[in-house]
């Protein structure tokens, strides 16, 4: 509810549909979360998993599913009897999603917990319907790995300094080279690093001559040695962005830039015809 | 001083912060604090508000206290939003996959006199620049 606060309401759990008439009351929430959440508040089931220990969780419910005796009384927290209660439940549903948020992938296990999530729902879909969709960070996220992977092949991290698009997560990743310092100048646009990464990755940024290309004054402006304001695109200039489940959305320009500004795409075209002419 | 496990993350507060204005006083409000269970402040010393030293192997910060009301995180567990504030103490390493761990970090805590910096300009400048002001 905190981090898409239109989501339950207009998406997923209050919304009324033909198969679901009577919204909310159809469905079964389910809020697997290390703190008692507003989320937690509106479900029908709220588990609380220890922090680190969402692999043992997920596996224990792949267990529960293909009928094996997990010889424990509890795993990650959670009682065995509440595990196999749970698995039932997810075995019985119609049509059942797992939205998981960025949590997962920021604390012991990181993309081997995803890995296992899609497992489950592989398991899961041997009894009944399962889908699973991520819940992504910020606005339009998913349009950038969108594009990136149809034009490159990768969905974020790729490194195209040998001429041809690499992707090795560690090593291409932006924290990684700028933790490990061996990025020497850095562009950010519409983005805000400054804000979002950890210390020692914008403590990076602070030492390296820094570009930040966003409508607005953030962090990383404040640390960049040029900042260039843009076009609010969506709002003050017309594009795409992506929905949260990969479906892109045309925007209109609904009011004028200030006189003279330029939107991120014209300014990078005016930046590459410098480039090229040196 | 007490050891936590500290967690970070959105809150609504802070998504209206950052689509506000991040060099507003609304960001900071939003963002320079760390959520405790009631009890656990309680155990500490500390009431609403008072500031306290949040330290890991990584970094530290000063933020200001508050019993969380609706997400209570359990006892022992703290967390703070998701911001420059909550980034000076979390864990840079990415296992390999790119993603820092913004969750589940071991952090010490204990109440102090300094007074949290309450401005995104000022911490960015402070920590980050090394400026005087």
């Amino acid at each position: 509810m905190h981090a898409h606060p239109r989501h339950m309401s207009r998406y997923t759990t209050f919304t009324r549909g033909y198969f679901r008439p009577k919204g909310r009351q159809d469905r079964t929430v389910i809020v697997v979360d290390p703190r008692r959440t507003a989320s937690s508040r509106v479900a029908d089931y709220f588990v609380r998993v220890s922090p680190h220990q969402d692999y043992e969780l997920i596996s224990a419910l792949r267990a529960a599913i293909h009928g094996v005796e997990i010889e424990r009384e509890e795993v990650a927290g959670v009682p065995v009897e509440r595990v196999y209660e749970l698995a039932e439940i997810l075995k019985n549903a119609s049509f059942g999603v797992l939205f998981w948020g960025m949590g997962l992938t920021m604390s012991r296990g990181r993309h081997r917990n995803i890995d296992n999530a899609i497992c489950l729902i592989r398991d899961l879909n041997e009894h009944t319907k399962w889908v699973l969709m991520m819940m992504r960070g910020h606005y339009n996220v998913t349009g950038f790995n969108e594009v990136l992977s149809w034009t490159t092949g990768y969905p974020y991290a790729v490194d195209f300094t040998r001429g041809y698009p690499r992707y090795n997560p560690g090593e291409t990743s932006t924290v990684d080279l700028l933790t490990r310092g061996e990025t020497d100048a850095m562009m950010a646009i519409a983005g805000d690093p400054g804000a979002h990464f950890p210390q020692k990755a914008v403590e990076r940024m602070a030492e390296i001559p820094l570009i930040c290309v966003d409508p607005e004054w953030t962090p990383t402006a404040e640390l960049a040695d040029v900042y260039v304001p843009t076009a609010i695109a969506g709002i003050e200039w017309e594009g795409t962005a992506y929905r949260m489940d990969a479906v892109p959305i045309r925007m209109r320009k609904i009011v004028d830039p200030p006189e003279g500004m330029l939107n991120d795409a014209e300014f990078l075209e005016l930046v590459i015809e410098k480039v090229e002419e040196m | 001083m007490a050891e936590f496990l500290l967690l970070t993350g959105r809150t609504i507060w802070q998504g209206e912060a950052i689509e506000t204005a991040k060099d507003e006083d609304i960001y900071p409000k939003a963002v320079a604090v760390c959520y405790f269970h009631p009890a656990d402040m309680e155990e500490l010393g500390i009431e609403e508000g008072d500031p306290v030293r949040v330290k890991s192997e990584h970094g530290e910060i000063v933020v200001e206290a508050r019993a969380a009301d609706v997400d209570v995180p359990a006892r022992g567990q703290v967390f703070i939003p998701m911001g420059p504030w909550a980034n000076r103490v979390v864990d840079p390493d990415t296992a390999s996959t790119g993603m820092p761990g913004f969750k589940g970090v071991k952090v010490e805590i204990e109440p102090t006199d300094e007074e949290p910096i309450k401005d995104m300009s000022e911490l960015m400048r402070r920590t980050y620049l090394r400026a005087e002001d």
